[in-house]
């Protein structure tokens, strides 16, 4: 639940060979939809741990899922997040779409930036669009949890629970920690867009950077970890003679700081203790550790003088300028290939990698497990309604299953980079996006719940994926979960983000030296007074019930 | 004060005032080339960025100096943008036009409280909406109940009348001598023909503010089609020049980079410049009304 989970590791993600069996708490009542294994395609290599991501060498010679298009004519409309431009008028990437799902699909489209007022615009309205985005993560609309359990969405318990998902293959597929996270209060409300269980928290390290101060490895312990942070700043890694480089380009409470926290032990968000209690991450020994750490490094000038207040896209460009040695947004399988070149890192996958936290003490870190999804696909209640309504979810499940194809099949590849010759060519086996703003601005409406980033493929030398996913082998079994993770408190959603505003601003006031870092003993009583201990029953309210 | 300003010139200067020394001068000029330098420089930064190529753009150096029309060049190779800009041209004059209209004859009306039975009252319930607004969730709910989703209609509708304009042209419209219009009537003139050849003419400057007022709201206006239009092919250009520009900028929306790359800086420099520069240029004609019109409502009264 850091605010800025971001981007899926290179070392990430989640379908492995159970699927389940990840350290979560079990939901209470709720047979979750059976998971298949993937059938074998070439250059796929299944991990045999639990919870580790399937890895492939090489782009799959795409094979087809789904033989006739699911739906029965007429009109889906969707409302669908989106993260580019508007489409054009002509949209041959749209057309085709309605072709292959056989009905006319009418989007609404909302900018990321607008999806909380918009959501709740338009459930209040009470037209809710048949294939319906709710993302009810904290930043983005969590309100709308409230009216998922007020019931404005078709329960598809009955539909997709236990070995009923077997009638859509693909949803089958899906693995079980992202069902699981998905239900509210124990019932199955939407079909999750997966994502990785371990995404925020692995950092891209600049190991070109590491090489030149001397170090052989990836940092063993707290001290050696603020050697290679102070000598990204101290020791002029670029070469170039000038102290124009910095470690760290954010400081805010999680994101570039998250390995630190995992480095300490801080817990994911809460802990849930053996009493049934939760913990606020702030109220721990271990926050208090991590904090007076980060405090040395902003004195030892680690950070970007203008780190409090960078935006992202600042942030990115100091990345993208060589300035920076460390990047908060994670390597990430298919945001590589649009990367520009930076400044000094001549090949990619030896000069970049991930940051693997080590313990404070020499031993592990416990890193953070993320929700694994991001956002579900809802039905609203009146479609589900007359025995005719559940031809219509059916209809609807099976275009979602359409929509949820594997990586690397025939469908994935369309919904992903759109019509080949088009929108994209294929380059020596791997699909490469057409440079032309218009012809990709086609795909705007392309954020279903397609499951492509819960898989490693990194183009590059085969071994690559291969690699990353031994380390995610390795990593995994340390991570730890948010125990509120799918559940309901209705102050968290009014006061959470203020609160977590303020956390936030306290934290950068006591790095920077503006508070002691005694300040966060009266930091807490504040926190806790201002709302986090009516958040803390709620959730463990809500806890009683779901569990 | 107006007269004032127009008429003096500085030999006219009054007797205390002295002329300021050379060093004063200096100084002020300083100050204001200052305040200059900070207001023109991140527009200078901008329009200079959407030139250049993406490399000389991500330098970070003061002033991107290399020129390129790519960027400009990519975005009107598809039709977006171009629609856009259509759109959000025809709702601005459209609605520029009906909201001046309105505007002008309710406070007409309203200004003349002694001939119009009940208008005090339909005043106030105006002038209560300047305190109490509906919120989003009733406003959407009264568009939706209109039929008015998807409509160019939900752009004008909810907006065209706005009670701060309506109280500037009332205040303006009171300040006309009373005689004048009596005389106008004794001539046997009509209220609508003394509203066109008597009032209006005699409030060019005020109906040129808030017309300008009103422009610029609509083509501003970005949360009106992020809430009532959803249909992507209706989006004005703020609602496409946020999708441009606003994604990835804070920290807190970014939460998944498996979505394509956000366009380059240069395109999202390039859509600022199309999306601000139409407006901007209205400003010159209607600059010369400015003060006078909103102070001269806004004073007396």
């Amino acid at each position: 639940m850091t605010g800025a989970a971001v981007g899926a590791a290179a070392l990430a993600a989640c379908s492995g060979k159970t699927g389940a069996a990840v350290p979560h708490g079990d939901v209470k009542d709720l047979k979750l939809p059976a998971h298949l294994d993937p059938s074998p395609v070439p250059g796929q290599v299944v991990s045999s741990t639990a919870g580790v991501p399937v890895a492939f060498t090489r782009y799959p010679a795409p094979y087809r899922t789904v033989t006739e298009p699911p739906g029965h004519g007429g009109t889906v409309t969707t409302f669908q997040i989106t993260y580019t431009p508007p489409p054009p008028a002509n949209n041959r990437w749209a057309d085709e779409l309605d072709k292959r799902l056989g009905v006319h699909i009418k989007p609404t489209l909302v900018s990321a930036a607008d999806l909380a007022q918009k959501t709740a615009t338009v459930i209040a309205g009470g037209d809710i669009p048949d294939l319906f985005y709710l993302n009810t993560a904290t930043g983005q609309a969590p309100a709308a949890a409230q009216s998922v359990l007020q019931g404005a969405f078709t329960d598809l318990t009955e539909y997709l629970s236990g070995d009923a998902v077997r009638d859509y293959p693909n949803l089958a597929l899906f693995p079980s920690y992202a069902w699981k996270n998905a239900s509210i209060e124990g019932r199955i409300y939407g079909v999750p867009r997966p994502e990785p269980l371990l995404q925020s928290g692995i950092p891209t390290l600049r190991l070109d950077w590491l090489r030149k101060l001397g170090m052989t490895g990836q940092p063993a312990d707290a001290d050696e970890m603020f050697a290679m942070l102070t000598g990204f700043r101290g020791q002029d890694p670029d070469g170039n003679g000038k102290k124009d480089t910095w470690a760290l380009s954010s400081l805010q409470i999680y994101w570039q700081s998250t390995p630190i926290l995992n480095m300490f032990g801080v817990p994911n968000n809460w802990r849930l203790e053996k009493d049934g209690t939760l913990t606020k991450d702030i109220e721990t020994d271990e926050f208090e550790a991590a904090t007076e750490y980060i405090v040395k490094l902003w004195k030892a000038g680690a950070f970007h003088p203008n780190a409090a207040a960078n935006t992202y896209d600042q942030q990115m460009a100091l990345w993208n300028a060589g300035k920076i040695g460390m990047s908060g947004a994670a390597l990430n399988t298919t945001y590589i290939p649009d990367v520009p070149p930076i400044p000094g890192v001549k090949n990619w996958a030896t000069d970049l990698g991930p940051l693997i936290p080590p313990g404070h003490d020499g031993g592990v870190a416990s890193l953070y497990q993320s929700s694994g999804i991001f956002g579900m696909f809802a039905i609203p209640a009146k479609v589900g309604k007359s025995a005719k309504g559940k031809e219509r979810v059916k209809e609807l499940l099976s275009i979602l299953n359409y929509l949820g194809a594997p990586f690397g099949s025939e469908e994935n590849t369309f919904l992903t980079y759109g019509v080949e010759g088009w929108n994209y060519d294929l380059t020596h086996g791997v699909p490469v996006k057409s440079t032309d703003t218009s012809r990709r601005a086609e795909l705007a409406g392309q954020y279903f719940c397609e499951p492509t980033e819960t898989v490693l493929y990194l183009p590059g030398p085969p071994t690559m994926s291969v690699t990353a996913q031994k380390q995610a082998e390795k990593l995994i079994p340390h991570t730890i979960a948010d125990p509120t993770v799918n559940l309901v408190s209705q102050s968290s959603v009014s006061r959470g983000p203020a609160l977590q505003q303020n956390l936030n601003d306290a934290f950068v006031g006591i790095v920077t030296g503006r508070k002691p870092v005694s300040a966060l003993k009266q930091l807490r009583g504040q926190w806790a007074g201002q709302g986090g201990d009516t958040i803390r029953r709620e959730f463990q309210q809500s806890l009683a019930k779901s569990r | 004060m107006a007269e004032v300003y127009r008429t003096g010139r500085r030999a006219e200067l009054p007797a205390w005032r002295e002329r300021p020394s050379a060093g004063t001068q200096f100084a002020k000029a300083l100050v204001i080339a200052v305040i200059v330098t900070v207001m023109l420089y991140p527009f200078l930064y901008v329009v200079a960025s959407s030139f250049a190529t993406p490399a000389a753009a991500n330098s970070g150096g003061l002033l991107p100096t290399s020129f390129s029309l790519d960027a400009y060049r990519s975005i009107f190779a598809g039709d977006v943008v171009t629609r856009a800009l259509l759109v959000s041209v025809g709702v601005t004059v459209a609605g520029t036009v009906l909201s001046v209209l309105f505007t002008v004859s309710t406070a007409y009306g309203l200004s003349r409280t002694k001939d119009v039975p009940g208008s005090k009252a339909a005043l106030y319930l105006i002038l209560l909406t300047m305190l109490f607004g509906a919120g989003i969730i009733p406003q959407y709910l009264l568009i939706r109940n209109l039929g008015l989703v998807d409509s160019y209609w939900s752009l004008i509708l909810p907006g065209m009348v706005s009670a701060f304009n309506l109280v500037v042209v009332r205040n303006f419209f009171m300040d006309i001598p009373a005689e004048l219009l009596e005389s106008a009537r004794i001539d046997g003139a009509g209220e609508l023909r003394i509203l066109l050849r008597i009032v209006l003419p005699l409030s060019r400057a005020v109906i040129a503010v808030i017309a300008l007022f009103y422009a610029v709201g609509y083509w501003n206006n970005f949360f009106n089609a992020m809430l009532y239009l959803n249909d992507s092919t209706k989006w004005p250009m703020p609602q496409v020049l946020n999708e441009y520009v606003l994604q990835g900028g804070q920290l807190s929306t970014v939460t998944d980079l498996h979505q394509a790359a956000p366009p380059s800086q240069t395109v999202q420099m390039a859509v600022v410049v199309i999306a601000t520069v139409p407006i901007l240029a209205v400003y010159p004609f209607a600059q010369r009304y400015f003060t006078k019109g909103v102070l001269t409502g806004a004073i007396k009264g």
